[in-house]
């Protein structure tokens, strides 16, 4: 837990120089008082000292990181993966091929990463959640849904 | 006593069958948007409109009320079945509500939450019929730099969430403050932090990032464990126990009040009261590591204050004309297309058909409770349902309530990105509530701020030199100077134990 | 054998050819509009222009025989929604509401990094001309607008005047008006909308507005607030009591907000002519006069060329403006 919480407060100090160096493009001072860049700048530098502030804490173990472990179960985290992969190509997809042939699509390929077997269920589901939906939701209510190229 | 009187005819004209019936769909059509997440009452009302064309006026904006708090509901289903906030106001009620659902209480949780917010939605109405006229007036009062003020009042109270580690939730807060300041500078109008990405220019949107750190970044998690998430939840008995009851109608009160009085201030939108009331009820408590655990109270205050809320910002609406959110905007909308004129002028010249409007919330309240309050043990059901035709599911409405917020697929990127940074902040036990509070407060506190400079020309003296503003600033002081004073007597202690 | 396997191979690819260009081929005006159309507004619903939006889709859309989707693009004030419209498929399906001077502003501001220039959009048609106009408390004690002014004069960067944001219409007429009144100078705070103006007024934290008759003349009419000036050539028919600046000897005050309907530059010219034609139809219905009557919107029918016309000059006016509010000392 503790590695993680280092990695975290590293992540956290590089995030914070980037706000810093950005704001410090923008002007800090104008006319009328703080410019655009004042506050995040400000803000950047005082989370950059808190980080520190955090990693020094965590390298004399003074904070309290509870009991539980930093644990990743190996064959979870691949279905995690897997599953955001799919999630980031149907996105990728929504605006290409249409909100109706993406779910077509994905709602399969979760449910199979997931371990369902069952074929007919599958194919239910995945029409349902594509065509189905899209009925309810853009015909009958219409709520805007992406519609592809094609304009479907 | 005039008032009363209108109130009775207001009465009888909203228990006509046909405003009735407005009320019956208003809510039922507002509960099905505000399931679907990210669709807010907002957008649910907007697309709504056009049904209302047909309709005569009063009818039309009891159905378009009756949405509104219909969808804030909703909200909350999804909030505790799949910690997907349904619509931003809904993000504090997945801190406790989805943990009770996780332990197999989310019959109990939904339950507390129609409760509270009829309860919050029927005592604001009151408070509305009474006290409309002096109570707006009084909120006409604050100016941006009370607005900072009060805002910055509520950063102050970040402390309350802080958990274990009170440097991880300043942390957590200062990347929320920098995430919010993306986009379009409110007073010079530079893109700042938007490497040039048109869809940037209005920053990251509240809702994807929440919905991402939230809702996907739970489905990650239950996809990496999912027998150690949702192995065996055993559907615990639907009725809180007596001890519950009695934290909950506490929290009840408190989160009214709250709710009511922020309503009144325009502006205030409705999530900061449901952060207000939640940690003030944390601060209040006796076991404040309760909170984030499943505490009922921890569902029953932000649900009571959000309801509150609804009503109470109905008082600048009505009385002054002056919308206090996005939403409340889009329901003067309606009223202007139905050819009237919310404001003082209003109440002289069509006191029926704001008093029937106003009884309506009354009706409409109690609608929505029996509606609900049956099908919550059938929503509750819906838990058992194998998880992973679960998760296919929330990641299929996730999807479709990202891209309908502003019909773009930018929004349903940020909540993929977000949802990876919440499943990290998750595994390390980071506090993710600060950081919400942060991303919502920043762009608030940035425009007041700014604002009240250029009102002051530039001096800073205009926080102190304002009555309100200066009270509410010595108060932030106060709980800065207690927080401090606590976590040093804290550290004390623990020094003298280890010795 | 051979021949059969080349027929079924020409057959296949004609086939597909025919399917290809079906569906990305160019639409002439005779098919168009072959399924629904978006109507994009550049402000969250609710606001004046979603309002007038909605009002003339649903009357257009029966003459254009296809729905009409209004989608909402705020942000930015506007510069997200046009900023897409600029990058929309030339193809008739997508048009957008386009107000001026905010869009004319967002172009020549370089701060604002604007990803399109003035030619990015073909004007269609406008469909409301909103007057400026100067409002405040009912119980202020200036009683007119020279008053205003001279007290400006008197106590410099001293009285607070509202926009409802950064160059919008409201901005420049401030200018418009320091300019015309030499010395007067004014604290300028810029708010976001109507509703926001209406709080700060009311409650005393600034001394006058500057906003658009449509969002304040019901408010006007009943007494709660009190107009200055219409910075209009001619007195509104919704507030005809008010007093036009040139009336008050102040000629060059004239600002206003229009919004009209534009699509992508490229768009073919048949389609646009029918488009047009489907617009100017619709917002002739007395249907449609009489919503916009009762929104409180004044209607400015301005078609094709006219538009464009209007479109050119106003960009030019807007930019002397925009020059000398980057430039101001007091911002």
């Amino acid at each position: 837990m503790k590695r993680g919480w280092q990695a975290a407060a590293v992540t956290l100090l590089a995030t914070f120089a980037f706000f810093i160096f950005e704001s410090w493009q923008l002007s800090l001072r104008d006319t009328l008082g703080p410019g655009p860049g004042f506050f995040p700048f400000w803000l950047g530098v005082l989370g950059a000292v808190l980080a520190v502030f955090l990693l020094t804490q965590l390298h004399l173990n003074r904070v309290d990181l509870g009991t539980e472990a930093l644990v990743f179960d190996r064959a979870g985290v691949r279905n995690a993966v897997l599953v955001l992969v799919g999630l980031i190509v149907a996105t990728a997809l929504l605006d290409v091929i249409g909100f109706r042939l993406s779910m077509l699509l994905l709602i399969p390929y979760l449910l199979l990463v997931l371990g369902v077997r069952n074929w007919v269920t599958v194919g239910i589901c995945a029409v349902a959640g594509s065509f189905g939906v899209y009925y309810v939701f853009f015909d009958l209510l219409k709520v805007p849904l992406p519609a592809g190229i094609f304009g479907f | 006593m005039e008032g009363l009187q209108l109130l009775l005819s207001g009465f009888a004209a909203a228990l006509s069958l046909q405003n009735l019936l407005f009320a019956f769909a208003g809510c039922v059509l507002g509960t099905l948007i505000g399931v679907l997440p990210g669709l807010g009452p907002a957008a649910g009302t907007a697309i709504l409109i056009p049904l209302t064309f047909h309709l005569d006026a009063t009818g039309a904006i009891i159905m378009l009320a009756a949405i509104y708090y219909g969808a804030m509901y909703g909200g909350t289903i999804t909030s505790v079945l799949i910690n997907v906030p349904g619509e931003a106001a809904s993000v504090v009620t997945c801190l406790d509500g989805y943990q009770m659902a996780l332990q197999g209480r989310a019959g109990t949780a939904l339950g507390i939450a129609a409760i509270g917010s009829f309860v919050g939605g029927i005592f604001a109405a009151v408070a509305l019929a009474i006290v409309a006229l002096p109570l707006a007036r009084f909120a006409l009062a604050f100016g941006p730099p009370e607005f900072f003020s009060l805002m910055f009042v509520g950063l102050c109270l970040v402390t309350g969430l802080a958990g274990q580690s009170l440097a991880a939730a300043l942390l957590m807060t200062i990347l929320g403050l920098l995430l919010s300041l993306i986009g379009i500078d409110p007073v010079r109008g530079a893109p700042r932090f938007t490497f040039g990405v048109p869809e940037l220019y209005d920053g990251l949107g509240f809702v994807p990032v929440v919905m991402g750190l939230f809702g996907v970044a739970e489905i990650l998690l239950i996809i990496e464990t999912p027998f150690r998430r949702m192995g065996d939840i055993k559907i615990k008995g639907l009725w809180p126990s007596r001890d519950e009851w009695k934290r909950s109608s506490g929290a009840i009160g408190r989160g009214t009040v709250i709710g009511f009085l922020l309503g009144l201030i325009p502006g205030v939108g409705a999530v900061i009261p449901t952060f207000m009331a939640y940690i003030i009820e944390k601060r209040l408590s006796k076991h404040p590591e309760r909170f984030g655990n499943g505490a009922i109270e921890g569902v029953a205050s932000p649900e009571s204050a959000n309801n509150a809320y609804a009503n109470g910002a109905m008082v600048p609406l009505l009385v002054l004309g002056v919308p206090s959110s996005p939403t409340i905007a889009i329901l003067m909308g309606a009223f202007i297309i139905n050819g009237l004129t919310p404001g003082p002028f209003l109440f002289k010249e069509r006191p029926d058909l704001v008093w029937t409007v106003i009884a309506s919330f009354f009706t409409g309240n109690v609608i929505l409770l029996i509606l609900n309050l049956p099908l919550v043990g059938l929503w509750a059901k819906l838990l058992k349902m194998p998880y992973q035709y679960l998760c296919a599911g929330t990641l299929l409405f996730c999807i479709m309530g990202a891209y309908s917020l502003k019909g773009t697929v930018f929004d349903v990127g940020v909540m993929l990105v977000f949802g990876v940074v919440g499943y990290f902040l998750r595994k390390l036990n980071m506090p993710l509530a600060p950081a919400v509070l942060a991303l919502i407060l920043g762009p608030f506190m940035e425009k007041s701020l700014r604002t009240s400079l250029e009102m002051s020309a530039g001096d800073f003296s205009i926080f102190l030199t304002r009555p309100i503003s200066a009270t509410l600033m010595v108060f932030a002081a106060l709980i800065i100077a207690v927080s401090a004073f606590q976590i040093a007597a804290l550290k004390s202690i623990r020094t003298a134990e280890s010795k | 054998m051979k021949i059969t396997r080349n027929r079924i191979i020409l057959d296949f690819a004609s086939a597909l050819t025919a399917l290809f260009v079906l569906v990305t081929g160019p639409s002439t005006a005779a098919d168009f509009p072959a399924r629904p159309v978006q109507l994009m507004v550049a402000y969250p619903a609710g606001g004046s222009t979603d309002v007038a939006a909605r009002i003339v889709a649903a009357i257009a859309e029966k003459q254009l025989g296809q729905t009409i989707v209004v989608v909402n693009r705020g942000g930015a004030g506007g510069q997200v929604g046009w900023t897409d419209m600029s990058r929309a498929r030339p193809d008739g399906y997508y048009m957008g509401f386009i107000n001026l001077p905010a869009l004319n502003t967002v172009i020549l501001d370089p701060e604002r990094k604007a990803a399109f220039k003035a030619d990015a959009f073909v004007p269609l048609i406008n469909q409301v001309l909103d007057p400026g106009i100067i409002w405040i408390k009912a119980d202020s004690p200036y009683k007119s607008l020279k008053d205003l002014l001279e007290a400006a004069k008197r106590a410099p960067n001293k009285i607070s005047a509202a926009t409802t944001g950064i160059l919008s219409d409201d901005h420049l007429a401030i200018l418009m008006a320091e300019e015309a009144y030499p010395g007067a100078i004014f604290r300028i705070v810029h708010l976001e909308g109507g509703a926001a103006q209406l709080t700060a007024i009311l409650g005393g934290h600034i001394d006058v507005a500057f906003d658009n008759v449509g969002s304040v003349y019901r408010r006007v009419r009943t007494g709660e607030l009190r107009a200055l000036a219409v910075m209009d050539t001619r007195r509104s028919s919704f507030l005809p009591e008010v007093p036009t600046t040139p009336e008050l000897g102040f000629p060059t005050v004239i600002s206003n907000s229009t919004r009209g309907i534009a699509v992508p530059k490229g768009t073919p010219a048949p389609i646009i002519k029918k488009l047009e034609q489907v617009f100017k139809k619709a917002m002739e219905d007395p249907e449609h006069v009489k919503k916009m009557e009762e929104a409180g919107l004044a209607l400015k029918i301005m078609v094709g060329e006219e538009y464009a016309k209007y479109y050119r000059e106003l960009h030019a006016k807007a930019a002397k403006y925009t020059e000398w509010a980057r430039s101001r000392p007091h911002k």
